[in-house]
């Protein structure tokens, strides 16, 4: 068994015959319409990235809205209850308290 | 042989063609019928050497922005499109390669030494061609490549190896190695470059 099949004709091929297949204008449609389909595929996937884009945003951009609040508040009473001088304000409301039967708020200052 | 100024002719047609796809007609109607031959060697079917031929101006077309100019004719650009789509045929197909060659171009190639041959012998006979069509068919398909190219297609080394993508040398070995096996195996002495 050979590599590769090897035969041997009689006759060149007929210009003619070859004639026969060629045909630019054919081409020519073909390539008009290949461009046309790449232009489209190439336009959705511009669209697609665009779209895949805004939708990764908009998740983030809810995601970050939804943990702002919690990280606000926590961070919040995390540095009341943790400064230096958190001991001596508490001290000071409950004093305030005592003194204008008011309602003290943690930072120090009265509502009556 | 192109000369350097019909090389840089051909190439400006290929660069407007890269706008204009009217421009590439020229070079399509120029190179059609060889490279149409080309892989008509290489299939030995009509319908399917059209297709493959309609696909390789279609590429080069798609592609003619790309092209870099190195030196080799824009034909040596369509050879090597057209070898690459017939390769790709045969990988998808999983099919081995068929070499379909002219008897006459064998003929003209080959030059029966007499000297090497019994008195009476004819020169070329029905036996040797099948003897060669046999000993070619276990000629590795890279060595067959460069035959074909360099004795019926005519082309020299340099666009032979920027068709196949190898090295210039690389080309000259595999033709030279063919070369030698056929002498050793046929008594026969061969045109080549005008030396035999």
């Amino acid at each position: 068994m050979g590599r590769n099949e090897i035969r041997l004709r009689k006759q060149r091929l007929n210009p003619r015959r070859i004639a026969r297949y060629r045909n630019y204008t054919k081409l020519l449609r073909q390539h008009h319409r290949d461009s046309r389909w790449r232009l489209v595929i190439r336009t959705l996937t511009y669209i697609l990235i665009v779209v895949f884009l805004l939708i990764f945003f908009l998740i983030v951009l809810n995601w970050q809205k939804k943990r702002n609040p919690d990280i606000a508040n926590d961070s919040v009473s995390s540095s009341l209850y943790r400064s230096p001088g958190n001991s001596s304000r508490m001290e000071a409301s409950n004093q305030g308290v005592k003194n204008n039967r008011g309602i003290a708020s943690p930072t120090g200052f009265s509502l009556t | 042989m192109l000369s350097e100024d019909d090389i840089r002719k051909e190439y400006a047609i290929l660069e407007r063609s890269g706008k204009n796809a009217q421009a590439f007609g020229e070079l399509y109607e120029r190179y059609f019928d060889r490279i149409f031959n080309f892989i008509y060697r290489q299939t030995d079917d009509e319908d399917l050497t059209a297709d493959l031929c309609s696909q390789t101006f279609l590429n080069a077309l798609k592609n003619a922005n790309r092209f870099e100019f190195r030196g080799v004719p824009v034909s040596a650009w369509f050879y090597r499109i057209a070898s690459n789509e017939v390769n790709k045929h045969y990988r998808k197909l999983k099919k081995e390669k068929v070499f379909s060659i002219e008897e006459v171009l064998v003929k003209e190639l080959i030059e029966i030494s007499n000297d090497n041959l019994p008195t009476g012998q004819a020169g070329w006979s029905e036996e040797l061609a099948l003897k060669l069509v046999e000993y070619m068919k276990e000629l590795p398909t890279d060595m067959l490549e460069v035959l074909q190219l360099r004795f019926f297609e005519d082309k020299d080394f340099k666009e032979i190896a920027y068709i196949l993508s190898i090295s210039e040398s690389g080309a000259k070995m595999r033709t030279y190695r063919a070369l030698d096996r056929l002498r050793k195996n046929f008594n026969i002495s061969i045109k080549y470059d005008g030396k035999k």
